[in-house]
C-alpha cells in the first residue's frame, strides 16, 4: 500500500520529467566545421553553433588545389538560433533561425605572385583581401537520425544571409545527450 | 497582440542581421629583402605592387640553355655605369599586365644616392608595361623619367666582394610619344647580385 502511495506521488514526477528540457551537443563536418548544442523542450529548440568555414579563389590564379596563395577566403560564425523540430518516425525534422555573428576575410584581386625555386617550381599568389565583421541572419533545417546509444546522426543545410559574404552549405552532424528525444510522435 | 510582437521582434532581428560592423581592405605588403634567397626588386606603379625575383627550376634551366636572361639582372660596365633589370614576366600569371623596369645610373662608387640615367630611346632608365587583353599582351610605349621629377637610386648596401646590392628608387615616367602615359614608380626596393 505504501509503495503504491508512492508510485501515485512519482507519476506526475514522471510526466514533468518527460517534459523536461533535452540537451545536446556535438560537432559537424561538410562545407566546414563545427561545434553545435542544442536544448529541446517538447517541440521548441534552442540551438547553437560556432562554425568555421574556409575557401580558396573559385577562379584564377590560386584556384587550383596545389597552388599557394598568401591567404584563403573565411568565415567564422557564432550562431544563436530558436527553432521548432517535428518527429518524423523516431527522427526528427527541425529547423531554426536566429541572429549570428560573423568575422570573416574575403579575397579580392591578386595583385602580385613571387616565384620558387624547385625541379618544377612553384608561385605564390598574393591577393588583396577584405576583413570584415558583421551580423548576420542563421538558418538551419536538418534532419537526426533515431537515437542509438545517445547518439544521433544528422544531416543540416545551413545559409547565413548577411551583407558581408552569404554562405550556404551543408553539415554531416553528430550529436550526443538526448537532444530531440523528447519530440515524441 | 502576440503576433504583432512577435512580429515586430522578426523584423528587429532581420535589421539587425543586415549589421556590417567592421570592414577593412587590405593590401598585401610587399616582400622586403631577398626572395627565395635570390635578386630581387620590388616596387609600386602607380600603385600597384610589382615584385620580380628570380628562381631556378627544370624550366628556367631548360630556356637558360637557349640564352635566356633571369628575370632580374645586374651590371656593372667597365665605366661604372650600373644597370639593373627587372621583369615580373615569369611571376605573373595569364592575363596579368607585365611590367619590365630598367634601373641605370652612371659613376657608380658605391652606397649613396644617385639620378637615375637618362638614356636615349630604349636605353638608359626605362619603364614599359604590358597590358593584359583578351587577345594576350600588348607591348605599351616605353616610358623615360620625368626631367625634374625626383628620379634617384640610392644604394644603402654594397659588397664588392660578394658583389651583392641593395637600394631603394622612385621615378615618375613618361612616354615620349604620349605625355598621357605616366607612371610613378614609388617603394622600390631592390637586393640583388651584380654580375
Amino acid at each position: 500500500m505504501k509503495h503504491l502511495y508512492l508510485l501515485l506521488c512519482l507519476l506526475p514526477l514522471g510526466s514533468l520529467a518527460q517534459n523536461a528540457p533535452a540537451w545536446g551537443g556535438g560537432v559537424g563536418v561538410g562545407n566546414g566545421v563545427e561545434v553545435h548544442a542544442g536544448r529541446q523542450q517538447r517541440g521548441w529548440l534552442a540551438l547553437a553553433r560556432v562554425r568555421y568555414r574556409w575557401w580558396r579563389p573559385g577562379s584564377g590564379p590560386g584556384s587550383s588545389f596545389l597552388d599557394d596563395v598568401n591567404t584563403k577566403s573565411r568565415q567564422l560564425e557564432v550562431a544563436a538560433m530558436a527553432g521548432y523540430g517535428v518527429p518524423l518516425g523516431r527522427t526528427l525534422l527541425y529547423g531554426g533561425t536566429g541572429l549570428s555573428y560573423l568575422y570573416g576575410r574575403h579575397l579580392g584581386d591578386c595583385r602580385y605572385t613571387a616565384a620558387y625555386s624547385g625541379l618544377v617550381g612553384s608561385r605564390t599568389y598574393y591577393y588583396a583581401y577584405r576583413d570584415y565583421q558583421a551580423l548576420g541572419l542563421p538558418l538551419e533545417i536538418g534532419w537526426l537520425s533515431p537515437p542509438r546509444q545517445q547518439a544521433r546522426l544528422g544531416l543540416a543545410f545551413q545559409a547565413n544571409f548577411n551583407p558581408e559574404r552569404t554562405l550556404f552549405g551543408g553539415m554531416l552532424t553528430l550529436w550526443l545527450g538526448h537532444f530531440g528525444d523528447t519530440v515524441t510522435p | 497582440m502576440r503576433i504583432s510582437i512577435l512580429y515586430g521582434q522578426g523584423l528587429a532581428l532581420l535589421a539587425l542581421a543586415g549589421c556590417r560592423l567592421t570592414s577593412t581592405e587590405v593590401e598585401p605588403a610587399l616582400p622586403t629583402g631577398r626572395f627565395n634567397s635570390s635578386s630581387t626588386v620590388v616596387y609600386r606603379a602607380n600603385g600597384s605592387p610589382v615584385v620580380a625575383n628570380n628562381s631556378a627550376d627544370i624550366g628556367t634551366f631548360i630556356v637558360a640553355l637557349f640564352g635566356a636572361k633571369l628575370p632580374v639582372t645586374a651590371t656593372l660596365a667597365g665605366d661604372s655605369t650600373l644597370t639593373i633589370r627587372a621583369i615580373d614576366s615569369r611571376n605573373q600569371p595569364d592575363g596579368y599586365p607585365q611590367h619590365d623596369l630598367t634601373l641605370q645610373v652612371s659613376k657608380f662608387r658605391g652606397s649613396g644616392t644617385y639620378a637615375l640615367q637618362v638614356g636615349r630611346y630604349y636605353s638608359g632608365t626605362m619603364y614599359q608595361e604590358y597590358a593584359a587583353t583578351p587577345t594576350g599582351l600588348v607591348a605599351q610605349a616605353p616610358q623615360s623619367p620625368i626631367a625634374g621629377a625626383v628620379n634617384q637610386l640610392t644604394i644603402t648596401a654594397w659588397d664588392p666582394a660578394q658583389r651583392t646590392l641593395q637600394g631603394t628608387f622612385e621615378l615618375l615616367a613618361v612616354a615620349p610619344s604620349n605625355a598621357q602615359l605616366t607612371t610613378a614608380i614609388t617603394a622600390g626596393s631592390l637586393d640583388v647580385d651584380v654580375e
